[in-house]
């Protein structure tokens, strides 16, 4: 049987009467998975997040943690999950080392040498005053501390951002060790790109609502690819654009341009028919394949 | 000190607090170290327009205890001490919510209302601790002045200082966590403070504000004149007790809201 980590049951949030920050959110998290919880700024995200972690109180809806009750059973929930907020506030003069003593000391004490380890894969010089600190660096505090004590459960409001790309990838480096281990994550990103290495499965939130939930096998199969093709003479437009999955065909020249929906077999083939001088194809992008899947959807 | 919200608390108080005492001693040193001196020069009468002394809350600065009372126990002790704890207050729960800190906090398997005792304590250590920076001063400088009053009595006013320094900290974490927002938690103990304090002080002259003056802190730390009198027990009982309801507040006020981002 399947344990699910994260239980959601039409969340809903309401700021004042005019403001629906979240809309019947109703989604489970299992064990042992990376969820990418995607959407765009605004959309949510913060909101079912903190909504988690008992920051804030649902307007009505229901949640559940390990089983738990996220509300009646805060202390509990919340000692075995790991929270990375998408603002830091670390300030002050203390260093990130006596901060990440005193956040371990209120979890009952975290091992020097784990924050230490931690500290080290992410190239974080502990001693430095934190208000000195860069965005990125901030981030890497914020990691640490979510980390350290090796939760169960990982929600981490959008954690790539600040990072540099080498940062970025010792990062999923983490998250790969954190899911090979059993443990779960529950990560929000506005771009799809930062998680559609490491993700199991998707959610898109859009204006507070779940557009989708997907698993990323099939959005990768799903994907929609750039295609130029280039003969030694003009060919003609309509043969292609009769074949299914090729859209927005464009000859210009001697060159055909198209999207490609799926496998590029039946293109191919048609093009064999002339004269090919050169193909290129660019890597698959999910966002275009995500939000060209969803507003078919929704226009249609 | 770092293993605890209380004690991070006090910690990262710490270079604050040691200004602010130096603050007090300086304060305390100047008007009543020197007292003897500013009597013999003829410095200290009791020719003090009435308004004035109607505000200050004492006329008699004849004696040394009138002169105390005046000078440091109603004026320049309270606003030094009610000063600090009103920051202290302030970034208890609203400043740190304002910062983000309280996100984490309380992302953590801390419940609110340990939250709020925490911070609280740290509050009344540290404002504590001013008390007993006053007590100690003015000890010495009543010593150094020859000015015949016992320590108990010193204690009393200071614990009574003290007090009041708290219910003003109090007011203000407890605003804050009831909003969330600093600058309302700060204008509304300035307002509390700065009305109470004329409430008490002119209720002597004021008949219609005779009723009023009971519901004063002011009324509670000097009602019972403390430099002449020694500790009022009842009156300083109510101090507490307004303590412990401000307290009953926030943990209130915090339990029950969203925090803020």
């Amino acid at each position: 049987m399947t344990e699910t980590m994260i239980e959601t049951r039409g969340l809903t949030k309401r700021y004042g009467r005019r403001t629906l920050a979240l809309d019947g959110l109703t989604l489970d998290v299992t064990k042992g998975e990376v969820l990418g919880f995607l959407g765009p700024n605004g959309a949510g995200k913060t909101t079912t997040i903190r909504l988690l972690l008992d920051l804030i109180r649902p307007t009505s809806g229901e949640i559940r943690l390990f089983g738990l009750d996220s509300r009646r059973d805060g202390l509990e929930t919340r000692r075995r999950i790991g929270y990375l907020p998408g603002e830091l506030p670390f300030e002050g003069r203390q260093n990130g080392w006596e901060l990440l003593t005193f956040l371990g000391n209120l979890r009952g004490g975290v091992g020097h040498r784990h924050i230490r380890a931690l500290a080290e894969r992410l190239d974080l010089d502990l001693d430095q005053p934190i208000r000195t600190l860069s965005k990125g660096n901030k981030q890497k505090v914020g990691l640490v501390q979510a980390f350290m004590h090796e939760p169960e459960l990982l929600v981490l409001d959008e954690p790539s951002s600040g990072l540099d790309p080498l940062l970025q990838r010792e990062f999923l480096q983490l998250v790969r060790e954190i899911r090979k281990e059993g443990r779960t994550v529950f990560m929000s990103s506005h771009i799809l790109a930062e998680v559609e290495d490491i993700a199991d499965r998707v959610a898109i939130l859009r204006e507070g609502r779940l557009v989708a939930i997907e698993d990323m096998r099939d959005l990768k199969q799903r994907a929609v690819r750039q295609m130029e093709i280039l003969f030694d003479a003009p060919v003609p437009a309509e043969t292609f654009g009769m074949i299914p999955g090729v859209r927005d065909v464009k000859v210009d020249g001697n060159t055909l341009s198209c999207t490609v929906e799926g496998p590029a077999d039946a293109l191919i083939k048609a093009a064999a028919r002339f004269t090919v001088i050169s193909v290129l194809s660019r890597a698959p992008d999910l966002e275009d394949a995500f939000l060209e899947y969803y507003s078919d959807e929704r226009g249609g | 000190m770092l293993r605890s919200i209380f004690t991070k608390t006090l910690y990262d108080q710490r270079r604050s607090l040691i200004w602010w005492s130096l603050a007090l001693v300086w304060v305390v040193l100047v008007y009543a170290g020197g007292y003897r001196q500013y009597v013999e020069a003829g410095l200290v009468t009791n020719k003090v327009p009435e308004f004035v002394g109607a505000i200050m809350g004492s006329t008699d600065f004849s004696s040394a205890a009138g002169y105390l009372t005046a000078v440091i126990f109603t004026l320049l002790g309270p606003v030094i001490v009610v000063l600090f704890a009103t920051f202290t207050g302030a970034r208890a729960i609203a400043g740190d919510e304002e910062a983000g800190m309280l996100d984490i906090l309380l992302a953590y398997p801390m419940s609110r209302t340990r939250v709020v005792l925490e911070r609280t304590g740290a509050l009344v250590a540290a404002v504590t601790w001013l008390g007993l920076v006053v007590w100690v001063t003015v000890s010495a400088a009543a010593a150094f002045s020859d000015m015949g009053l016992g320590l108990d009595r010193i204690a009393a006013a200071a614990v009574g200082l003290a007090l009041l320094g708290i219910v003003f900290g109090m007011v203000t974490l407890a605003t804050g966590a009831l909003t969330g927002s600093r600058p309302l938690a700060l204008g509304v103990t300035a307002a509390v403070a700065l009305g109470s304090f004329l409430v008490n002080n002119l209720a002597p002259q004021v008949e219609s504000l005779e009723q009023a003056q009971k519901l004063s802190p002011f009324y509670y730390y000097l009602g019972g004149d403390p430099l002449r009198s020694g500790f009022d027990l009842p009156k300083l009982g109510a101090l507490v007790l307004i303590v412990l309801a401000l307290v009953a507040l926030a943990i209130w006020g915090l339990g029950r809201r969203d925090v803020a981002v």
